[in-house]
């Protein structure tokens, strides 16, 4: 077969396409695919202390949604409670000894084994995705929700 | 004296038995099921944060869950079941307020499993439905657990599930309750 310049171009320009086509296809099966990875290199959207984050859903729930939802938020307090339940999964309550509310740290699942050695009254810091919050309507004191959460090292 | 005494004991264990009346949890376990039939892959997801409480004097029980907590393998999945399905930035909590029915024939205070009726209102997507199923509540060791098992319809709801989709995502969804209720101290 005779190379001819348009038959060069032609070829180059196929290849290029085929090229961004098979890009095209490799991206999408990876965003198809994707799994909510560990936010342990994640670096967190806002970071506070966790009374500030519950005060500022308790006055303003609307707001607050809006500002925090989905974000990953690194929260620093009080450990409350070490709650493990009837599956093993852990969740961290982070609260002002005074306070009914708290801010409840659904941990992720491969984070069980740091959050098993947590205690009671230890001050640390957690980051997690915040999926909303409860206000006190059953008399079991608001909470801050977040999930796949992680313990921040130091 | 002695009548006295038996009267302060009488006094104090009744108040520990109104103690018990209310259980509860911050931890139950929901799980979301709309797989179609012959669908290549499941469409589930679990919620590993409702909040339970039950009066076992009156068997009114309220659940109370965050849409944005359920967790599915597909962080896309997840995406979409928030931003299309559920609207869950809309409508954030979905709520069930009900009763066992006949609550009298459970015996809170003696280990055994029993199977309840419970009908009740589901509010989702912000729409309000009755719902009506059987389930079991197992007594153990001072601790009370619920499970049922309902299916509801998507529709029902203002769910839209479109066609396009319908070879994967059903237009029924299988809810599965799972608590582990403590008693609630005053």
């Amino acid at each position: 077969m005779i190379m001819t310049q348009k038959r060069k171009t032609t070829l180059i320009i196929l290849s290029f396409l085929l090229l961004l086509a098979a890009g095209a296809v490799y991206y999408g099966y990876r965003e198809y695919y994707r799994t909510n990875t560990s936010l342990e290199r994640s670096t967190p959207n806002f970071t506070m202390a966790a009374d500030e984050l519950i005060n500022s859903f308790s006055s303003d729930e609307k707001g607050a949604n809006a500002k925090f939802l989905d974000r990953i938020i690194q929260v620093n307090g009080t450990i409350k409670s070490v709650d493990k339940d009837e599956k093993g999964y852990y969740t961290l309550v982070i609260s002002n000894p005074t306070s009914m509310s708290s801010v409840r740290c659904s941990m992720d699942s491969l984070e069980m084994q740091k959050a098993s050695l947590v205690k009671t009254n230890q001050t640390l810091a957690v980051k997690g995705i915040c999926t909303g919050y409860n206000a006190d309507e059953m008399g079991l004191g608001a909470d801050v929700i977040l999930n796949r959460c992680i313990i921040v090292e130091n | 004296m002695n009548k006295f005494l038996l009267f302060l004991f009488a006094i104090s264990l009744s108040s520990l038995l109104h103690a018990q009346d209310k259980f509860f949890t911050k931890t139950g376990k929901v799980y979301f099921d709309a797989t179609a039939p012959k669908s290549p892959e499941k469409i589930t997801a679990v919620n590993k944060s409702a909040t339970c409480v039950l009066d076992t004097k009156t068997g009114n029980m309220q659940f109370s869950l965050l849409m944005k907590g359920f967790e599915f393998e597909r962080a896309l999945m997840q995406e979409h079941f928030n931003e299309n399905y559920a609207e869950s930035t809309k409508f954030p909590k979905s709520e069930f307020k009900g009763n066992i029915a006949e609550n009298a024939n459970v015996n809170y205070t003696k280990d055994g499993v029993y199977v309840v009726k419970v009908k009740g209102q589901l509010t989702l997507h912000g729409e309000t439905k009755e719902v009506e199923t059987s389930g079991t509540v197992s007594v153990k060791g001072g601790s009370i657990s619920l499970a049922a098992t309902f299916t509801i319809n998507l529709e029902e709801y203002k769910v839209n599930v479109p066609t396009v989709v319908g070879d994967k995502v059903s237009k029924t969804a299988k809810i599965t309750v799972d608590c582990a209720l403590e008693p609630l101290k005053k």
